[in-house]
């Protein structure tokens, strides 16, 4: 026992960090959704619940292009306000292959 | 006498205006299908505009802040925080960019995120309606960048 804070223990606590931040940032990104007719999917390790110390946060936003950018500043805000490090992607930019994977294994926000 | 460092300011605001401009008619070509040659060279080039327009502008903002001696902003929100930050009045310093045009480089700066992306990974559905919105936000930029530097500078450093 040395009294300092081993890697493991701050590992362990940035993945509670993660877990933590993510499941306030699927409150307020449902809300916001609600609000501005559209919706997110959190995807990836944080929605599966196996976030790592290291893990981003997969965000895709679906919304009308006239709020598109809004949308995407609103999810990378409170990425950022929770020390998540974001990795948002747009619906429109990506393949219907890749959306339909997302669709299946995310939890729809909205 | 203004302070010299105004001068290097004006070169990175108008390489801004420049790669906008060039952004701007080169999204006017019908052939971005990157299957093809043509359309690989017309796509890289509008991303390629697109992306050093944005990466300028965020040099310009950075030469104001050192010029006043402001501390740019760190961590991995900076490129969103520099735009922000450059949108209020703050440290004895008026504002250096107005909220419309603000929204402007958040659009341009977004794009540029997404282009980034999408090119090391070519898995990407490439929409001409979202890239003439982000071209349509570098023009406000090319027309109102300049003068809204020039009018700041007037104000902090009038001598």
């Amino acid at each position: 026992m040395s009294g300092y804070v081993t890697l493991r223990e701050r590992k362990d606590a940035k993945v509670a960090a993660i877990k933590a931040g993510a499941a306030e940032l699927e409150a307020v990104l449902a809300a916001y959704a609600r609000e501005h007719g559209g919706r997110y999917i959190l995807f990836g390790s944080a929605a599966r619940g196996d976030a790592r110390y290291s893990s981003d946060v997969d965000v895709l936003v679906d919304f009308p292009i006239e709020k598109e950018l809004e949308a995407w500043l609103f999810a990378e805000r409170q990425c950022f306000d929770r020390n998540l490090v974001p990795d948002i992607h747009i619906r429109a930019w990506r393949t219907d292959q890749f959306v339909s994977r997302v669709e299946k294994e995310g939890r729809e926000l909205r | 006498m203004k302070d010299a460092r105004w001068q290097d300011e004006l070169l990175a605001v108008r390489a801004t205006a420049r790669h906008f401009a060039a952004a701007s008619s080169i999204i006017k070509r019908d052939d971005f299908d990157d299957r093809e040659e043509s359309g690989y060279v017309n796509l890289m080039a509008f991303f390629h505009a697109m992306q050093s327009g944005h990466t300028a502008l965020e040099e310009a903002l950075l030469r104001v802040l050192q010029i006043i001696g402001e501390d740019e902003p760190t961590g991995q929100s900076w490129h969103a925080e520099l735009i922000s930050r450059c949108t209020e009045e703050a440290n004895g310093r008026p504002s250096i960019l107005s909220r419309e045009l603000a929204s402007a480089a958040q659009q341009t700066r977004g794009f540029r995120h997404r282009a980034t992306h999408a090119t090391v990974r070519f898995d990407f559905v490439f929409s001409k309606d979202r890239a003439q919105v982000a071209a349509l936000a570098g023009d406000k930029i090319g027309a109102e960048f300049e003068p809204a530097i020039l009018a700041f500078a007037d104000i902090v450093d009038p001598d």
